[in-house]
Formats: C-alpha cells, structure tokens, sequence
C-alpha cells in the first residue's frame, strides 16, 4: 500500500504544480522541494530494509492479463533513494541557475521523476514498458528548452535514439507474450512467468538481441548524443541524465533481460565485456586531450559505466555486488562534480579548465570540496568510489589476467590524469581576484554529497 | 410508439438535407443551417445508439445493417461532428458560403452508404456522390491564388478514377454475373480477376488520396482552412475502412500485398515528412501514415480484427482532431513550423504534446495501446517484421511531431482562449488519457 501511495504522490504534485500559476516562482520551487522532502523522508521512514522485498499488485487490463504489480528489492530502492537525493540538491541548486519558465521546468522535472520512479517500481513487463518508453520525451523537453543553443540537434539525435530503442523493446516484448500465449493458451506480463518459456536457439536469440539492445543504448553504445548533452546542458540535467538515466538501461539488464534469459546472457558475457574494456581504454586515452571540464565528466561517465558493466557480466557474485554499489556511488560523486561545475559556470560563463583553477584557487570552501570529489573519482581509499571498485577488479582478476591488467592499466592512466589535473590547476598559485563567493543554496546542496562520500567510504554496507 | 425502422439514421440525415433546402427559399444567414447539421448529427448519433441498443439489423436493397456498420457509422457521425463543430468559428469570418452545410451533410450520407454497401455498384454510386460533394466543398473554398488549375485538375483526375473503377466493375460483372461481395470469391478466370482488382485499386485509391495517387493531397489540403482539413481527411478514412473491412469479410486479402502496401504508405509519407514545414501539410501526410498503420490491421485473420479496427479507428479521430482543434487555435491560416513560436499558450502546448505523443505511440497515451494491441495480434499471425517495421516508422516520425510541440514551448505572447474551444480539446484529452490508461472502457463496444 506504501508503494501505491509512493507512486501516486508525484502525479499528484504534478498536478498541483499544474495548477499553480506561473507567476509565483517561489512558491512553485518550494512546493516542488517540499514535495521531493515529503516523498524522501516517507519513504526511509516506511520502508524497512529488512523486510524487502514489497509487493504489491491487482489486475488492470484484463484482456491482457496486466496486472498493476509494483515491486521493491534492495537494488530499486537504493536506486530510488539515489534519485531522490540527487532530485533534491540538484533543484536546491536549480533555485539559483533558473530563472524564467520555473513551472515548466518543474513539469518537465516532475514528468522525468514519475518516469523513473515508475520504471524502478514495476514489476510488470508492461508497466515497466510504460514508463521506459515515456522517459525519452520530457528529457527531451529538459534538454532541448533548458540547454544552450547548439544543444537542439543532439536534443533531437538522443530522442531518436531512445526512441528507436523502445521500438526494439515493445517488439521483443510482443513477439515474447504472444509466443508465450500461443505455448501456454494464456498472456502473461509477469517476468518471473515468462522467464519459465522455453524458446528455439535461434528466436532467443532474435528477441534477447531485441530486449538488450534499448538498455545497451542507455547505457553506453553511441555515446555521442550523451557527450554533447552533458557538455551543453544546464547542471539539473547533467545531473540526473548521468546519475539516473545511464543507470536505467544496467537495471533494465539486471532486473528484466537476466530473469528472462539467464542462459542467454551467460553465452553473450564475453562480448558484453569486451566492448566494455574497448569503451575504457577509449575513454582513458581520449581523456587527455580534453579542454572541457564537463566533457570530461562525460567521458568519465562512460568509464564508470564500462567498469560497472563488466563487474555485472563476470557473473560473480563480488562483481555484481561491486557493481551495485558502484551504481550509487558513482552518482552521487558525480552529482557533486556537475554541481560544482555548475557553480563555476554560473561565476565565469565557461567550462574551459584553465579558468576553473582560476576560480578554485579564489575561493577555499569550494577547493576543498572540489578535491574531495577529485579524490572521490580516482578511487581514493576511504571515499566512497574505493570499495565497489575494488570488488569490480577482484572480480576481472578471477575472470582473466589479461582483461585485468588491461582495464587496470587505463584505470591508472584516468588516475594519473587527474592527479596531473590537480597539480597543474589546483596547486599552482594564480593572481588573486575577487570573485563572488559561494552562496547558501549551493552549500546545502554540496554538503549532503560529501557527507554521503565520506560515510560510504567508511561504513559500505549502507543497504545491505 | 415502438420505432422499429431499420433506415432511421439515414431518413434523419436525408430529412435534414431536406430541411436546408427549404430554408435556403427562406433565409441567408448560415446560422440556421449550421444548427440544422448539429441537431440532425446529434439525432443520428442516438437513433444509432438506439438501433444498436434495440438490435435492428438486417441487409435490405444490398444495403447491410449489422452491429459491425453501425459501429463504425458511429464513429463516422461522431468524426464529422467534431469538424463541423470547428467550422462554427469560421462561420463569422464570412469565408463559409451558405451552400456548405448541405454539402457536408450530403457527404455524410454518401460516406455512411459507402460504410453499409453490400454490392460493388452501391458502392461505386456511393463513392462518386461522396467524391462529388468534396469537390465542390474544396472549390469552396480554396485559394485561388495558391494552386489556380488544382481543383480543375482534381476533377479531371477524379473522373478518370471513376471510369477505371467502372472499367474494373465491368470485368468482374463479365466474371461472376454479379457485383455483389459474397459473389467476388469465384475467381474462374484468374488473370481477369488481377486486373480488375488492380483497376478497382487504383480508382479506389485516387478517391481517398492513397498512396501511390496521394501527391496532389497536400497541395490541396494546404489551400483550404483548417475544418475543412479536418472533414475531408478524417471522415473519409474512417468510411473507407469500414468498406474495406465489410469487403474483408467475404473475400479475405492477400496479406503479402497489404503488408507490401502500408510498408510504402509508411516508409514513403514519413520521408516526406521529414522534411515538410507546413503544417496542414504535415496534417495531410500524418494522416496517410496512419492509414498506413491502419492498412496493416487487415492481416489478422481471427475474429480480433473487428475490435482492433474499432479500436485504432477511434484513436486516430480523437487525436488527429485533438491536434487538428489545438493547431487551429493558434489562428494562422498559413502556418509553418516556426510560426508557431510567435504565439503561446500552456494548456495548448501541453494539449498538442498529449495528442502527438499519441500519434507516434508513445505510453501512456491512447495511441500507444492501440499500436500494442494491433501489432501484438500481426505478431500472433507471424508477422514480426511488419510489427518490427511499423514501431520503427513510429520512431522515426517521432522527430517531426515533436519538433511541432518543440515549437510551440518557444512562444512568448499569450492567446486568449474561448471556452468552448477548450472545452472540446479538454474532452478529446481525457479520451486520449483515459484509453491509454484504461482501454477497457471500449469494452462494452467490442465484440
């Protein structure tokens, strides 16, 4: 019953933002902060960990047999808590950065956080399809009318894109359901009924190629529309495209094209995994010759992603549950360092990294936590990147030497860039000029990021 | 008194046109006409419902009155009602002339015999007299600065149609000694029957701008204002696939060529899309496409096909004119794609979004469930890869229909709004929403 509540209380404020007029911007960001608290501290306070997983369902379309079926483990609701967080200190942010069309933007906002929500709460192939397939529109609109001028076309691109990814899905989900009605004389959306299907070689394969190829989109092949997003759009966007939308897709796999397929995705491993060390050396040679601070968190989004791809598809247990970790981890090191970012575009209308040692060097409070996040991504001992790393690498080292020291070596390459990073900007002494220094908005949401980076690099086991 | 007419529907609509007659000896002013049309429509919608509920069927003079044509009949006489109720704007901008409110009735009436034809000279007759009517509403009212020799190249066009359709006719009359449906499955002489059916086919599909025939539509739905838009491409589809489906029922077609067809339609009006900036246009070719989409329903086989026709049939009205209704609000006549960043409003920004996310399938919308269930069933039959196919077009006409809604959350100035107008959209909304979270509510009309 909580869930139910839980995924109706966003539409619900959706509609009461609806309703408010446009005019009282305040009020508009207030209630939508408010709302987000709301939906946060019910949602700890109600749900015990101990007792997952929740279910809850009744039937809804009857001709299909879909039920309504919502559906809590551990793995959603860490993601669920990750997107909560981050919603909330990235719009505490967002109070500062925007400043004219608030209620749309809180609409466009609520749309994506109903969507995500919904997409980690069903347990139903056809819900889940719902909201999956709904996603790609109002990000669409976050992107294209909140983002800079260049930003339209590749606004366009990424909505083709996922589009034409959810296309592949619906049919892998039609053809599966219907060949499942004509085997067993019943429909059935449920993906525990319908991992039960026995299918010829060749179908299985067709429709595992169907079910895993929209994630793969999500996650991290053709990453080219995800570049230039991140590089053009404002922080709330960057935010949530690469701390929750990436993370999507590696869900999808983990919850939906595993239970259906477990055979399957065992014999395609191999293949997931090399592409995966193919994106990380890329990624860890392309990153040198980056001016761009924020096209270079981008690339390192993709890293992060390869890494926890490959932790997934070694198919041991340390490297799955490295990987789950690093699924929240990496968002909230990354949410820090896109609100970081923000907060010096906001004081020098640039990106390039030789002014950003300009700013940091100006103003202390923010070198400190800009180190901190630095540290964070180079897998620092006692931040919270270092211990589902760890697991990750444990788990390639068991699975191939070769794979090992190749996905190491480029792992110290991105290491040593940042390293050379923070010695030749934050370290080297520059003129001293008076810059706007960081005000109350963007402490208080910098400061429950850091606090979880220390804490889970501490205290790892935060949801079991 | 117990009404047991199986005709009432159509007397309804005869005697309305009667009535405009007689009150053009008496009046000029178009008001009047207008409330004709709206109350006769309104009066065949409940005698409809009424002969439904009352179960008086039956085919008399080649003529067939089952639940099925009366579904759809329905569905026509609600369609056309929405266009009609979108021409009362136009009614003080003085470009309506008296004249048009028979027309569109007639119309009317020629698009329901089309639907409740049981013989292939009834519908033949019935398909000239609703061609007629239409070219006369579109020499109405188009620009004659536009496209001067268009209408008179339509017609001529359109005339060359009908004789091949009687060219078709007659061969099969030669074949089988009768014109009626259930007669066409005796195909003896089989090389005849390919050319007749290909001479019918390209009649047919000249009449209700197909494709390959459909290059002269957009020139022609770009002269004319939006109610008119509006009547001449939804109505027409919804009565030409209840022919298809009432032919459908005692010849079953070839499915490899009606997937091959509605694969062309797609294919061929989304790259033109892609590239069009004006959006009557647009609407032109949008409702092509999914009559493409529509096409492909007929390669089920299985008694399903009657409630997913329903079904998409009804989807396709209620957002093709939502989108109709919230574009024409906007009040440009000639309207490119950036035009619409010159005026703004948030309720129908948001209401034309709702209505283009429908059209391209997209959940929680009507029109995704109607895509999920047609294309589920094609799958069912062995289809994948025309149910593969149609959710790529669907995607790839995403770009176009959001790039409309993209515009629009550009503008600045503010329109105002008549209550009315948002009343309509806000009814078509909760349509749309309501049969996409909860399709069941068709339930009692499927069979």
């Amino acid at each position: 019953m909580i869930l139910l509540l839980f995924f109706f209380f966003p539409i619900f404020s959706l509609f009461i933002i609806f309703l408010i007029p446009s005019r009282f911007k305040n009020i508009l960001f207030y209630f939508g902060l408010f709302s987000l608290l709301f939906q946060t501290l019910t949602f700890l306070y109600f749900i015990n960990i101990q007792n997952l997983p929740y279910k809850y369902s009744f039937q809804w379309i009857k001709f299909f047999n879909i039920n309504f079926s919502l559906y809590i483990d551990n793995l959603s609701f860490s993601l669920i808590i990750l997107n909560l967080i981050l919603y909330i200190t990235s719009l505490i942010f967002s109070l500062e950065e925007i400043e004219e069309k608030v209620k749309e933007f809180l609409i466009w906002s609520f749309l994506i956080l109903i969507a995500i929500n919904g997409a980690f709460l069903s347990g139903d192939l056809f819900l889940f399809y719902i909201f999956f397939g709904l996603l790609p529109v109002p990000l669409f609109f976050m992107i294209k009318n909140f983002g800079n001028r260049e930003i339209e076309y590749s606004a366009y691109k990424f909505l083709i894109y996922l589009l034409t990814g959810s296309s592949f899905l619906i049919t892998g989900i039609l053809i599966l359901v219907f060949y499942f009605k004509n085997l067993n004389g019943f429909f059935s959306f449920d993906i525990f009924e319908l991992s039960k299907i026995s299918l010829s070689k060749n179908l299985e394969r067709i429709i595992f190629f169907l079910f895993i190829f929209p994630f793969l989109i999500n996650t991290f092949i053709f990453p080219e529309w995800f570049f230039k997003i991140i590089a053009g759009s404002r922080a709330f966007c960057s935010v949530i495209l690469s701390g929750v939308i990436l993370k999507i897709g590696i869900y999808g796999i983990i919850r939906i094209a595993f239970q259906i397929f477990p055979g399957f995705s065992k014999d395609i491993s191999n293949l997931i995994i090399i592409i995966s060390v193919f994106t990380i050396i890329y990624i860890s040679s392309i990153l040198w010759r980056q001016r761009n601070f924020k096209k270079i968190l981008a690339y390192l989004n993709l890293f992060y992603m390869g890494l926890i791809m490959i932790g997934i598809f070694t198919f041991q247990e340390e490297g799955f549950n490295g990987s789950i970790l690093q699924l929240f981890n990496h968002g909230i090191t990354m949410g820090a360092l896109f609100i970081i970012s923000g907060s010096m575009y906001k004081r020098e209308k640039t990106f390039e990294i030789e002014k950003i040692g300009e700013i940091i060097n100006n103003l202390s409070f923010l070198r400190v936590i800009f180190l901190i996040s630095i540290l964070s991504i180079i897998f620092f001992p006692g931040l919270n990147n270092f211990t589902g790393t760890f697991l990750i690498f444990y788990s390639i080292f068991k699975k191939s030497i070769f794979l090992f020291i190749i996905s190491i070596l480029s792992t110290m390459s991105i290491c040593l860039y940042f390293l050379s990073f923070l010695i030749k900007f934050s370290f080297r002494k520059y003129k001293s000029r008076k810059i706007e220094n960081l005000n109350l908005k963007e402490i208080i949401s910098l400061i429950p990021l850091i606090f979880l980076m220390f804490y889970l690099g501490i205290y790892p086991n935060l949801w079991k | 008194m117990e009404i047991k007419n199986i005709f009432l529907t159509e007397i309804i609509i005869f005697s309305g046109i009667i009535l405009t007659l007689i009150f053009y000896l008496f009046t000029r002013r178009i008001f009047y006409f207008f409330g004709i049309i709206i109350i006769s429509h309104l009066l065949a919608v409940f005698s409809e419902f009424f002969l439904l509920k009352n179960n008086i069927f039956g085919n008399p003079y080649f003529l067939n009155f089952s639940y099925e044509t009366r579904i759809f009949s329905l569905i026509l006489i609600l369609s056309s009602f929405i266009s009609i109720l979108i021409f009362l704007d136009y009614i003080k901008k003085e470009i309506v002339k008296k004249e048009v409110p028979f027309l569109l009735l007639n119309s009317l009436l020629a698009m329901l015999l089309l639907i409740r034809s049981e013989n292939l000279f009834l519908s033949f007759l019935s398909l000239e007299y609703l061609s007629f009517t239409i070219y006369i509403i579109i020499a109405f009212f188009k620009k004659a600065e536009l496209y001067p020799e268009l209408i008179l190249k339509y017609f001529i066009l359109g005339s060359f149609s009908s004789i091949f359709i009687l060219f078709g006719l007659s061969l099969i009359y030669l074949n089988s000694g009768n014109l009626g449906y259930a007669f066409l499955k005796e195909k003896e002489v089989f090389s005849l029957y390919i050319l007749s059916i290909l001479f019918l086919f390209t009649g047919f599909a000249f009449k209700v701008f197909f494709v390959p025939f459909h290059l002269a539509t957009p020139d022609i739905f770009e002269s004319l204002p939006f109610p008119v838009v509006s009547f001449i491409s939804i109505p027409t589809k919804i009565s030409l696939f209840g022919f298809l489906f009432s032919i459908n029922k005692e010849i079953s077609f070839d499915t490899l060529s009606i997937g091959i067809i509605s694969v062309i339609i797609m294919f061929s009006s989304n790259i033109i899309l892609i590239f069009e900036k004006k959006l009557k246009r647009i609407f032109a070719f949008s409702t092509l496409l999914h009559s493409g989409y529509i096409l492909l329903i007929f390669l089920i086989k299985s008694k399903v096909l009657f409630n997913v026709l329903l079904f998409c049939l009804i989807i396709y009205t209620v957002s093709h004119s939502g989108l109709l209704l919230s574009l024409e609000s906007f009040n440009n006549e000639e309207m490119t794609l950036s035009d619409l960043k010159n005026k703004s409003s948030f309720f129908l920004s948001f209401a034309s979004l709702f209505f283009l996310l429908s059209l391209i399938g997209i959940p929680p919308t009507g029109g995704f469930y109607a895509k999920f269930f047609m294309l589920g069933f094609i799958i069912s039959e062995g289809y994948e890869i025309f149910a593969f196919i149609t959710f790529l077009n669907s995607a790839i006409s995403s770009y176009y229909y959001i790039k409309i809604a993209g515009e629009m959350f550009k503008g600045i100035d503010r329109i105002n709004l008549r209550f009315f107008k948002v009343f309509l959209i806000f009814i078509l909304l909760f349509f749309t929403f309501l049969l996409g979270i909860y399709p069941q509510v068709l339930n009692f009309l499927m069979r």
